[in-house]
């Protein structure tokens, strides 16, 4: 093959390519024009052809991996596809959205070639010698680490919430059907059972209102969703969010969860409520336009990072904010 | 049923409830030190020996902790020994300094093979210093054994585990034969506290040391982290107005018009 090979794993949302792949499709080509290689997009999934034609808009070539084996995601089966799928196509560099499944199939797959994996990337680009440097928040976001890649492929989860989506350039990619011929026992576990949650978008709302600690009850979140019924008279997507403690103990769900280990946002508007600061979250909401925090301390690290802030009960600040603001909506 | 044996893996970190400010970036050793706090087993780890510990309240099991370490903060480590854990075992070695999460697993999976028969591996879903949350799906792939990856809650039913792993949205329940490894995430609960009595008691058990020797291991072999470099994030201080005065009420809507007067509602 000769060339490098950047291989991008695409993802599908309704039946067609998640938006969220054209982000990383922008990464992956950025190393493809850094080494003159070539910009390939991989497509898993049961008949997913559409979403390879969709995907040859934007790069050289696509693999199109189709099994009946993946209806469903099962990490092992995954891994085991991209595994010869990799072996054939030799890529420098395998890059994914950061996702509860890829940080699962990640390292299976770099283990196998005896190469690294590294997540939650905020950057990838060339060093010296044609390593693979990856770019990631360390020790809670209080570090930024450069980190060179051990071994090849090089592979890399990112967050690219901020990139800009790849345009189409008027690339007609090469379809290539890849058979990985898989075998279902490979899967060393099996899923029973499903509990789906609520559709969570916090990475598209404009305004969040989180909870945290201070919050602690059923009551408590009664109130913040009051001031998103308030809200969503104003903006167009309104969302709950919470830190950590809330979802812990079981009051809001995980995709609920602002962090480290949840989501990274960037909304015009972040309400902290009840939530001191702990650098896990902070890390996950500091690209926020305006933070407000309502809390009880006024040593409270999330004053810090906040434009304002209420010391007080949230119970009494709120009745008080949500009157004017209705007022005012 | 037969007595389970349980590994729970341990790590111990800078405690990441620390205040920011006792976290020191050292560029030029690429390092981050922590001064003044002290060091904590990882949390994710304490949600994972939480896990055991839950199971040995329902079956007959023993649980054997591992920590792998360039030096072994034994006395944070002994909490694991006061809520009950029965055997501690510390593999030290200066070599053991930043190894990735694949030389760490490589480590780990000496040592497990050392303890010999055993039924689950438990580990936290990442560790709060380099978050790079593999070191348990790598152990898994080199013993060859099922991982179950971000799970809340486990059972055993008939040689085989059961556990609730975390989807996005949801979650899903996930079978697999013993064997097996899960990565616990803090949803599985925080770590008891232990009695007075038992921190007292845990102080004077012995714990078990195993040299690289002990294990058969080449730690030569071993890669370390190539960190090209490390620096302090981009400041995210921002100039918080307070908004004084009246009563809690009032200030609510003072914040109203502060939002309204800046366009922003």
């Amino acid at each position: 093959m000769g060339q490098d090979r950047i291989l991008v794993l695409m993802e599908h949302e309704n039946g067609g390519l998640a938006p969220i792949s054209l982000k990383l499709l922008t990464v992956g080509k950025a190393l493809a024009e850094g080494c003159s290689g070539v910009l390939c997009g991989c497509v898993m999934g049961r008949a997913p052809g559409d979403v390879s034609e969709e995907t040859a808009l934007y790069v050289d070539e696509v693999y199109t991996l189709d099994d009946a084996n993946f209806s469903s995601y099962q990490a092992d089966l995954y891994a085991s596809a991209l595994e010869t799928l990799v072996k054939a196509v030799k890529p420098s560099v395998l890059l994914m959205n950061h996702s509860y499944e890829n940080v699962e199939l990640g390292p299976k797959v770099a283990h196998r070639f005896n190469s690294e994996f590294v997540p939650d990337c905020a950057e990838v680009e060339w060093g010296e010698e044609g390593r693979l440097l990856c770019t990631k928040p360390v020790y809670g976001g209080r570090a930024i680490a450069v980190i060179g890649v051990h071994g090849v492929p090089g592979v890399a989860t990112m967050r690219c919430m901020t990139q800009e989506p790849l345009p189409r350039q008027g690339a007609e990619g090469r379809i290539i059907l890849f058979d990985v011929a898989l075998d279902s026992s490979l899967a060393r576990s099996e899923t029973l059972s499903v509990v789906e949650g609520e559709s969570v978008n916090l990475g598209g709302a404009e305004v969040i209102v989180s909870g945290g600690r201070g919050i602690g009850s059923v009551e408590g979140i009664e109130q913040l969703q009051k001031l998103i019924h308030l809200l969503h008279k104003r903006f167009g997507a309104v969302e709950l969010g919470a830190s950590r403690p809330l979802v812990d103990n079981g009051l809001l769900p995980h995709a609920r969860q602002v962090g480290q280990t949840g989501e990274r946002v960037s909304p015009q508007i972040y309400f902290a409520i009840g939530i001191s600061g702990s650098t896990q979250h902070l890390s996950g909401m500091i690209g926020s336009r305006k933070i407000v925090a309502i809390n009880q301390s006024d040593e409270a690290p999330i004053f810090g990072v906040s434009d304002y802030g209420v010391v007080g009960r949230y119970e009494e600040v709120l009745p008080g904010f949500m009157r004017k603001l209705e007022e005012m909506v | 049923m037969k007595t389970l044996t349980i590994i729970v893996c341990l790590k111990t970190v800078s405690d990441p409830e620390g205040p920011i400010s006792a976290f020191e970036v050292q560029p030029e050793e690429k390092r981050v030190l922590a001064k003044g706090i002290p060091p904590v087993i990882n949390p994710y780890d304490e949600n994972a020996l939480e896990l055991a510990l839950r199971l040995k309240d329902r079956w007959r099991s023993r649980i054997v902790a591992i920590n792998v370490s360039a030096k072994a903060v034994a006395a944070v480590l002994k909490k694991a020994l006061a809520v009950g854990v029965d055997d501690l075992i510390l593999v030290e070695n200066p070599a053991f300094d930043d190894l990735t999460s694949e030389a760490a697993a490589r480590v780990l999976s000496a040592a497990v093979e050392k303890v010999g028969e055993y039924d689950l591996i438990l580990t936290g879903r990442q560790s709060a210093d380099w978050d790079s949350a593999q070191t348990g799906l790598l152990l898994a792939e080199m013993l060859a054994i099922p991982a179950i990856n971000l799970v809340k809650g486990a059972e055993i039913l008939e040689g085989r585990v059961e556990a609730e792993k975390l989807r996005r949205i949801g979650f899903e329940t996930v079978r697999a034969s013993l064997p097996a490894l899960l990565t616990v995430s803090s949803e599985a609960g925080e770590l008891r506290m232990p009695s007075i009595k038992a921190v007292l008691e845990a102080r004077k058990k012995p714990l078990t040391k195993w040299t690289v020797q002990d294990l058969v291991l080449d730690v030569t072999a071993l890669r370390t982290r190539n960190i090209v470099s490390l620096s302090a994030p981009p400041s995210t201080a921002r100039q918080c107005v307070f908004i004084e005065g009246g009563s809690a009420e009032e200030k609510g809507e003072d914040l109203a018009l502060r939002l309204r007067q800046d366009g922003l509602i």
